[in-house]
């Protein structure tokens, strides 16, 4: 009979209960690990802040129009960010998709705009304002 | 032949029966403030435990299924799905962690309670959406407590069930 010597408890059970904390606590950490709620969302033109907005901000999706050398229409949710429409020929900002980490950007080149997710208010973090 | 395939019926049957008392008796059971909704003792297991122990592999997979078509009648086929893939995966971690001899009641309980977690989670997952995974972790620490209770009950009756020759397969 197979179960006659089993042991109520044996050293190897205390490596199951290993196995089940440690999977335990990375799924709590998977879930719960701070998250980069510090997303902000900075549109250039030729280079320079036009605009800088927290991406948390925006609960509802917003369209904004940014009239670079050619209009592009920026929409903003707080999951991600996305060039809806473009004015330019090669329509390369609107093939990009959405992006929604940061680091990630979307750039018209035609238009001289640039959209990026980077994690601190580039308006804030001027260091100095010319003009 | 035909006596040792009725003799197999029967005792998966007899098991079968216990587990659907021991899933009512979960049922009933009022819920305690300090637990989630969805946590819960898994007497069932004990049944399946006990299956796999006393009887086989194809016995304990026997009882998950009457298990989830209980599951489907009482409470619905979400509770259908959750139950089979619950108890689909834990008797398999049970089958496997029963096989190494040298780990006791304990550790094998603790898998199976551990597995039906992961089982149900998955099943969670795939009908909503990764938020409950939050669940996961308090589910886990559940599973140890759950899992020491079936695994002491079992080490508890086994012998004695043993002794009355009932399921000498």
């Amino acid at each position: 009979m197979k179960n006659a010597d089993r042991k109520l408890f044996t050293m190897f059970d205390i490596l199951v209960v290993a196995v089940v904390l440690i999977s335990a606590v990375v799924s709590f950490l998977c879930v719960f690990s701070p998250k980069n709620d510090e997303m902000y969302c900075v549109v250039k033109y030729n280079g320079e802040v036009v605009y800088s907005e927290k991406l948390e901000n925006t609960k509802e999706p917003t369209e904004l129009t940014f009239v670079g050398d050619c209009e592009v229409t920026v929409v903003m949710s707080n999951s991600g960010v996305f060039v809806k429409n473009s004015a330019c020929p090669d329509k390369l900002c609107e093939h990009t998709g959405e992006i929604n980490r940061v680091g990630q950007s979307i750039v018209c080149l035609p238009a001289k705009i640039s959209v990026s997710l980077v994690s601190t208010d580039a308006e804030n973090t001027l260091d100095a304002v010319v003009g | 032949m035909k006596k040792v395939a009725t003799l197999k019926i029967t005792q998966t049957a007899l098991v079968s029966a216990v587990a659907l008392v021991l899933s009512y008796i979960e049922m009933s059971l009022p819920d305690l403030p300090f637990v989630l909704p969805g946590m819960k003792l898994g007497l069932s297991n004990i049944a399946t435990m006990f299956a796999l122990s006393a009887l086989s592999l194809p016995s304990a997979l026997v009882v998950c299924l009457v298990k989830a078509v209980f599951a489907l009648l009482m409470r619905g086929f979400t509770a259908f799905l959750m139950s089979l893939c619950g108890g689909l995966l834990s008797t398999l971690a049970m089958y496997t962690l029963i096989r190494f001899k040298k780990i006791g009641f304990v550790g094998v309980g603790i898998g199976g309670a551990f597995s039906h977690n992961l089982g149900q989670i998955l099943v969670a997952f795939a009908l909503t959406d990764s938020g409950v995974f939050a669940y996961f972790s308090v589910l886990c620490i559940a599973s140890i407590v759950t899992g020491t209770l079936t695994a002491i009950v079992l080490y508890v009756i086994l012998p004695k069930v043993m002794k009355l020759k009932l399921y000498r397969t």
